[in-house]
């Protein structure tokens, strides 16, 4: 017959390369890492949810711990006509069972620019900080002027 | 023809690096997944927790008139309840918030104000507010009175409470109400603390200004 006498067939028929294989592999690799992503969402969600929880009580006692200051006046007028910083108290929240997210809490005291002669409007701005992430909390206050 | 088909080691790297692969896809798999249970059976008490926190910033925030511990556990106060089903219990009822250490539940009973004419002084209402809670404790916080020039002459004897510093007894002689009241309690092997502020205002002089 005529093909068996040609040399070269026509279709010439090549095996796979490793390099080929590597592709394939990584092309099935990418088609399942969607599958894994919806998860990864779902955990940082849930323990986004988490720390909104569990921060909001914190967010309260470092407030209260604020106000024990403004109570005890550790601010002058002057300084509160500023800006005022400082820390509080830092607070673990819990992310998992053995897992802790330690977060640093710092406030700054706004005063209004409204002058008034009986009182006074602050604002009260929370940030807890850890790593990247960070919450702020707003809180306005009234202080009186006594006298 | 020589038909090149694959070498040994060519299978074996690949089968090593698909293995590898495979391995570390199901590791986070299961790592998430893990994870994800364990999250959920945590958020359960903490949303408990949550909910039973923005009810009692609710209802402390708005005592009135007396507050006073009657026993290390049973926090006695009036708060302004507002409108309700119940016009007994509306306004501003007596409310206990107290937990029995065998049964470690929290709860709430209101009764009506004293001073409206009721026959029978039985609870009206109480609720359950949290389940497996142990050791619960109530601290309050009476701030500085640091410019008090005057002293009423009728209210000389009235026991006062200590300033600026956290005390864990209010007796009903006070007759003052706290700035703060923390309460502190144990769940599931962990503490909690909660500072309820109820909307006390900080004075300065008005020398300073």
């Amino acid at each position: 017959m005529i093909w068996r006498r040609c040399k070269r067939p026509l279709i010439q028929k090549r095996s796979y390369l490793l390099f080929e294989l590597l592709i394939a592999m990584t092309l099935v690799m990418g088609a399942l890492i969607p599958l894994l992503k919806p998860h990864f969402v779902m955990r940082n969600q849930a323990i986004e949810k988490l720390i909104r929880i569990q921060l909001e009580p914190c967010a309260q006692h470092a407030l209260c711990e604020v106000k024990q200051r403004l109570h005890e006046r550790r601010y002058s007028w002057e300084e509160l006509d500023k800006e005022v910083t400082g820390s509080c108290a830092d607070v673990k929240i819990k992310i998992g069972k053995e897992r802790f997210l330690p977060f640093l809490c710092s406030y700054t005291i706004n005063k209004e620019r409204k002058k008034s002669k009986t009182s006074e409007l602050l604002e009260i701005t929370l940030l807890f900080t850890s790593g990247e992430k960070s919450y702020s909390y707003s809180y306005p206050l009234f202080m009186t002027r006594e006298g | 023809m020589k038909k090149k088909s694959f070498t040994l080691i060519e299978v074996l790297i690949s089968l090593g690096l698909l293995t590898l692969l495979l391995s570390t896809l199901f590791y986070w798999y299961f790592s998430l997944s893990t994870q994800q249970k364990e999250l959920q059976l945590l958020q359960i008490p903490l949303q408990e927790e949550e909910a039973l926190y923005r009810r009692l910033n609710q209802i402390l925030p708005t005592i009135q008139h007396c507050c006073y511990l009657r026993d290390p556990q049973h926090l006695v106060f009036f708060f302004d309840r507002g409108v309700c089903d119940e016009p007994l219990l509306a306004g501003t009822p007596l409310g206990c918030l107290y937990s029995i250490p065998k049964e470690n539940k929290l709860y709430l009973t209101l009764w009506p104000k004293p001073d409206t004419e009721v026959l029978h002084r039985e609870p009206q209402e109480t609720y359950l507010l949290l389940e497996n809670i142990s050791q619960v404790a109530f601290s309050f916080y009476y701030p500085l009175q640091a410019d008090r020039l005057t002293v009423d002459p009728e209210k000389i004897r009235d026991p006062l409470p200590r300033e600026g510093v956290w005390q864990e007894e209010w007796p009903l002689d006070y007759k003052k109400l706290p700035a703060f009241i923390k309460m502190k309690f144990e769940r599931e092997a962990r503490a909690v603390e909660w500072i309820f502020d109820l909307g006390t205002t900080p004075t300065y002089p008005k020398a300073v200004v």
